[in-house]
């Protein structure tokens, strides 16, 4: 059987990788070993899916779940941690099992006999279940504006771009007006459909529709520019910039 | 004024709980475990049985922390050494710490539990991998300073909001010896100055 390990300490990937061996359950042949988001989704894109994943959540550059946002997952899951209470929750739902770090024997083969006696249709819908307890599914099509004397719906693809100054976040459609919006855009990063809007920085979130082009920053940046004036230069900062450029190319 | 002083004490009382709650806390005392058990896996005996003597070296210090208000730089630096050795196993290969230290200051002073919460920060949201090593600098200076300096490396997204430990020391570090601590953050480089006492603070 082919597993990927994804976790960012060394000690626990020695661990795991000796439990491994050790297991009397079946052989499992180790594919690679990734540490972080980036890398992940990277590797997901091309590579072959394993037959098993095992997932720490706390990765290098960031919680793992993030990985589901961003590329399509087509193997079994068992996620891996340490102590995480609300994520053991989580996942009781949906993967197979969750090992507790360090894993012991008893617990991997528990979770390896699981994975062998799965019918076809039940690594599928497990599969299917894992992704999407992740992926952004409550993904808003309309936005409700709400001024002093009125309110009305704004649809999300008329929006060019977000962005937020003294704690304020305007929303700036194609027809050249503005819009307040009363959420933050933590929140709005999380709640937007992710194909077509990305969150440059802090102050930016911006929809694919609107970048006209971009250009290289010094710092290992990027500049985007947009299609329209904006308030400030959009920089894309040199941690997100690999992020972007996959976003960038991911559209379908 | 008394104000202040008060909701520093409330604050006091608040940290050293939190000593020894938040730095034992479950995260560090199960990844420590983890170490333990790649050591054991990898059948390192030597450096199992150092690691276990830094681990039990790190409980202690920080279970008889609330006794304690300020210790030399010395002792806490012998405290960092232990915990650093922990991160290292942890992290090997990613993870790296200079420590250098002025003799003359080896006996000057400082609260107890200064350093930790600067290294946790650092750990905590910073990337860390072999792509992108992360390496953590504490030296004094010649103003009697210590400095805990790393390079800056954002994650993609934080797992939780930050800045409870750093303001938490701040205020510690201002009702035990009446300074501020300084943070500064520029050129990619994420700075923390602790002014150093050359006497303890009485109780």
């Amino acid at each position: 059987m082919k597993a990927v390990i994804i976790e960012d300490e060394t000690a626990a990937v020695i661990s795991l990788k000796a439990v491994l061996g050790q297991n009397s359950v079946m052989p499992v042949e180790i594919v690679a070993e990734l540490e972080s988001i980036n890398e992940s989704v990277e590797y997901f894109r091309s590579a072959p899916n394993p037959d098993v994943i095992f997932m720490d959540i706390h990765l290098a550059d960031g919680l793992a779940f993030k990985i589901f946002e961003l590329v399509e997952i087509n193997a079994p899951v068992i996620f891996t941690t340490a102590y995480d209470e609300y994520a053991l929750q989580a996942f009781q739902v949906s993967s197979i099992d969750y090992l507790l770090k360090p894993v012991t024997q008893t617990s991997l083969e528990r979770a390896l006999r699981k994975l062998y006696l799965f019918s076809p249709e039940e690594r599928d819908e497990h599969i299917k279940q894992t992704n999407s307890t992740f992926q952004p599914n409550r993904m808003i099509k309309s936005l409700l504006v709400m001024l002093p004397d009125k309110f009305y719906p704004l649809p999300t693809e008329n929006i060019l771009y977000f962005y937020t100054a003294n704690e304020k976040v305007t929303a700036y459609t194609s027809d050249g007006r503005q819009h307040p919006i009363d959420r933050t855009l933590d929140t709005l990063s999380e709640q937007l459909d992710g194909q077509q809007f990305f969150r440059a920085n802090r102050q930016f979130i911006i929809a694919r529709k609107a970048i006209k082009d971009i250009d290289l920053w010094f710092g290992s940046r990027l500049s985007v520019n947009l299609t329209v004036q904006v308030p400030e230069r959009i920089i894309i900062s040199k941690t997100k910039t690999p992020m972007f450029k996959k976003w960038i190319l991911a559209e379908d | 004024m008394e104000l202040e002083m008060e909701q520093l004490k409330t604050e006091k009382i608040q940290t050293s709980y939190n000593a020894l709650m938040g730095q034992i806390n479950p995260h560090f005392l199960f990844n420590s475990l983890n170490g333990l058990n790649s050591l054991i896996q990898n059948d390192e005996k030597e450096r199992t049985l150092t690691y276990l003597g830094e681990l039990s070296n790190v409980f202690r210090y920080i279970l008889q922390s609330n006794n304690k208000e300020t210790v030399t730089l010395a002792e806490e630096l012998e405290f960092v050494k232990a915990y650093t050795y922990l991160l290292g196993v942890r992290y090997e290969g990613k993870l790296f710490f200079s420590i250098q230290a002025d003799q003359k200051l080896l006996l000057w002073y400082l609260p107890i539990l200064s350093i930790l919460p600067l290294i946790e920060n650092a750990v905590k949201h910073n990337t860390i991998s072999k792509q992108s090593p992360l390496r953590i600098d504490i030296y004094t200076t010649a103003d009697n300073e210590l400095i805990v300096s790393n390079h800056i490396q954002p994650k993609i997204e934080e797992d939780s909001k930050g800045g409870l430990g750093l303001k938490n020391l701040w205020g510690r570090y201002r009702l035990l010896t009446g300074k501020d601590i300084a943070i500064s953050n520029r050129n990619e480089y994420f700075k923390v100055t602790l002014p150093l006492l050359n006497a303890p603070v009485k109780k």
